[in-house]
């Protein structure tokens, strides 16, 4: 199995089309860059670290994905805000004919809110598995881990 | 700038914004409620198995450290140096045999004793002896600040005040009682943290798990999902002096009724894609309730929401700000699927839960608004202006209750 330039341009746009997608609120789009069975965590350093298995969201599949999607854009009250995300170049971290890519990448969140002045939302790096489907690249697996364990109040999007 | 307080004829319901933001108040309630007279929670003992293991955390403002000494005991020690001041405790948790402060290397023993320090006698040079400490310097006037300790059931309480009267009689029997369905002393495990920090003032979520008119309004999934609203039976139960409260109720089906007729968060339509995140599967310990909220004044909230467990620990850093630390557990026997099924269910609570997150949100909200205007009230008189248990939901008497005692302690 040999990381081509194509497929290598391949993964570098699911990187930057699911940043782009969040960062618009598409929100519906969120699930389709994932597997149907895909796991979805956003959990803090602390927790990865020490071997701790709770997250802050933690999906298998893209029902709790979708469930998810509606939480945000439907049910849950909160102060209305955009955010941006600055999103480093994918590493190659391994590569296997069944486990698909696995890559890592760094992250910036950015939030602002209508009154306020732009503040950092969340920093840190994803953990991925990125798979071959029929429809094209996709997220089998992403894990993202926070650096800043302490969130300025709370996250609504996924990031 | 000092503030009106203004409680005018209404005795507790009506709470002056002051109480929110002002900063001589919250001064004195950290040393009323945080320092002296209550006690404060600090760990589970599951976080601290092995002797040397600690824990860094905060009672009020203060910086504290949990940890268990050789004979299994658990101390908590001020993460102050006895010598210049040091906060010198920096990682989160650990395992050790000793404290050294790195600034002169101040050594002191788990217990908080300390047990030697360099040049104490002290340097020999040509025959002199220069410096040292003073001839009747004693090593047992210098440990660091002891902390008073309770555990019970797996976990773990301080106070600073030594003279502070017993944790079960601070709780009284009606919180007690359902103190012990949770921590039983069946053993607990350790599933995770999850820390917020929220633009408000402390006794903002104090409130708003002493509040059981909000949930079936503000959170739809607990309106459509029957998880919490106003046609459930259920309990408001206080101690004697009204400062704890426990939230006690039983799950329903959901669906539309009487009680969802106008309530514009709930979803007739709404449908789970994965039951999964509502996988609930009753508990024989729960002896009915499928859920009791807890408010242990002042630091302390116990979440026992259908499978998922929780305490949530108030830390305040001024009036108008304070970090939330979540932390979730299970039983050490769980099986494999229960546990999968509390950490299923844990997507409901924390900073992004789909019935918490909108808590931090909404109390940021009241805190803003208070510190444009200090001079406004509150209105909290669902149910009545008076203090009492109830057998219903449709109540803010918990709330009145938390400042009735507030007043009593703070003479204000």
């Amino acid at each position: 199995m040999k990381l081509d330039f194509d497929t290598w341009f391949q993964v570098q746009s699911l990187y930057a089309d699911y940043a782009a997608a969040l960062d618009a609120r598409q929100l519906e789009r969120w699930p389709g860059f994932f597997t149907e069975d895909a796991v979805y965590r956003l959990q803090s350093r602390e927790n990865f670290d020490r071997g701790l298995p709770l997250a802050i969201m933690a999906f298998e599949g893209r029902g709790m994905l979708k469930d998810r999607v509606f939480g945000a854009a439907e049910t849950i009250y909160h102060d209305p805000y955009s955010q941006r995300h600055v999103v480093g170049a994918p590493r190659l971290l391994t590569q296997d004919e069944n486990d698909g890519w696995r890559c890592e990448s760094n992250y910036v969140v950015i939030r602002t809110k209508r009154d306020a002045m732009p503040e950092i939302l969340s920093v840190g790096r994803t953990l991925d598995r990125i798979v071959a489907t029929p429809e094209g690249l996709r997220f089998g697996e992403r894990q993202v881990i926070f650096d800043n364990d302490l969130i300025p109040n709370s996250i609504i999007d996924p990031l | 700038m000092k503030t009106a307080m203004t409680w005018g004829d209404a005795p507790t319901s009506r709470a002056p914004g002051a109480v929110y933001t002002d900063d001589a108040l919250y001064r004195e309630e950290l040393e009323r409620f945080f320092y002296r007279g209550h006690w404060c929670y600090v760990a589970l003992e599951c976080e601290l198995p092995n002797p040397g293991d600690f824990k860094r955390t905060s009672v009020g403002e203060r910086s504290v450290i949990v940890v268990r000494s050789a004979d299994g005991e658990i101390h908590v020690v001020e993460n102050r140096c006895a010598h210049r001041g040091v906060a010198f405790c920096r990682e989160r948790t650990g395992s050790v045999k000793s404290f050294t402060c790195p600034y002169h290397q101040w050594n002191y023993n788990l217990k908080g004793d300390l047990v030697g320090l360099p040049f104490r006698r002290g340097v020999k040079r040509e025959g002199q002896v220069q410096g040292g400490m003073p001839a009747d310097f004693q090593l047992a006037e210098h440990g660091l600040t002891k902390l008073k300790v309770a555990r019970r059931g797996g976990a773990v309480f301080a106070s600073f005040d030594h003279g502070v009267e017993s944790f079960e009689d601070y709780l009284g029997p009606e919180v007690l009682h359902y103190y012990d369905r949770v921590f039983s002393g069946r053993p607990l495990k350790l599933l995770g943290i999850n820390r917020q920090r929220i633009p408000a003032n402390w006794k903002l979520m104090q409130e708003n798990i002493k509040d059981p008119y909000h949930p079936g309004l503000l959170h739809t999934w607990f309106v459509t999902f029957g998880l919490w609203r106003a046609d459930q039976k259920s309990q408001m139960v206080m101690d004697a002096r009204h400062r704890h409260a426990c939230m006690v109720s039983r799950r329903n089906e959901g669906g539309a009724a009487d009680v969802t007729q106008g309530v514009t968060s709930f979803r007739a339509d709404m449908q789970l894609n994965d039951p999964r995140l509502l996988d609930v599967v009753p508990e024989p310990w729960w002896g009915g309730p499928s859920v009791v909220m807890m408010t242990l004044f002042p630091s302390l909230i116990i979440q026992q929401q259908v499978n998922s467990l929780s305490t949530r620990h108030i830390q305040p850093a001024g009036p108008g700000l304070f970090d939330f630390v979540w932390t979730h557990f299970g039983f050490a026997d769980d099986s494999d699927e229960m546990t999968r099924r509390r950490l299923r269910q844990a997507n409901l609570f924390g900073p992004a839960g789909f019935v918490s997150a909108d808590d931090g949100e909404v109390i940021e909200f009241v805190q803003q608004a208070f510190e444009a205007n200090p001079q406004a009230r509150t209105v909290s008189e669902l149910d009545g202006r008076e203090v009492k248990a109830t057998d219903h939901m449709v109540t803010e008497t918990l709330i009145r209750g938390m400042y009735g005692y507030w007043r009593e302690v703070m003479g204000k």
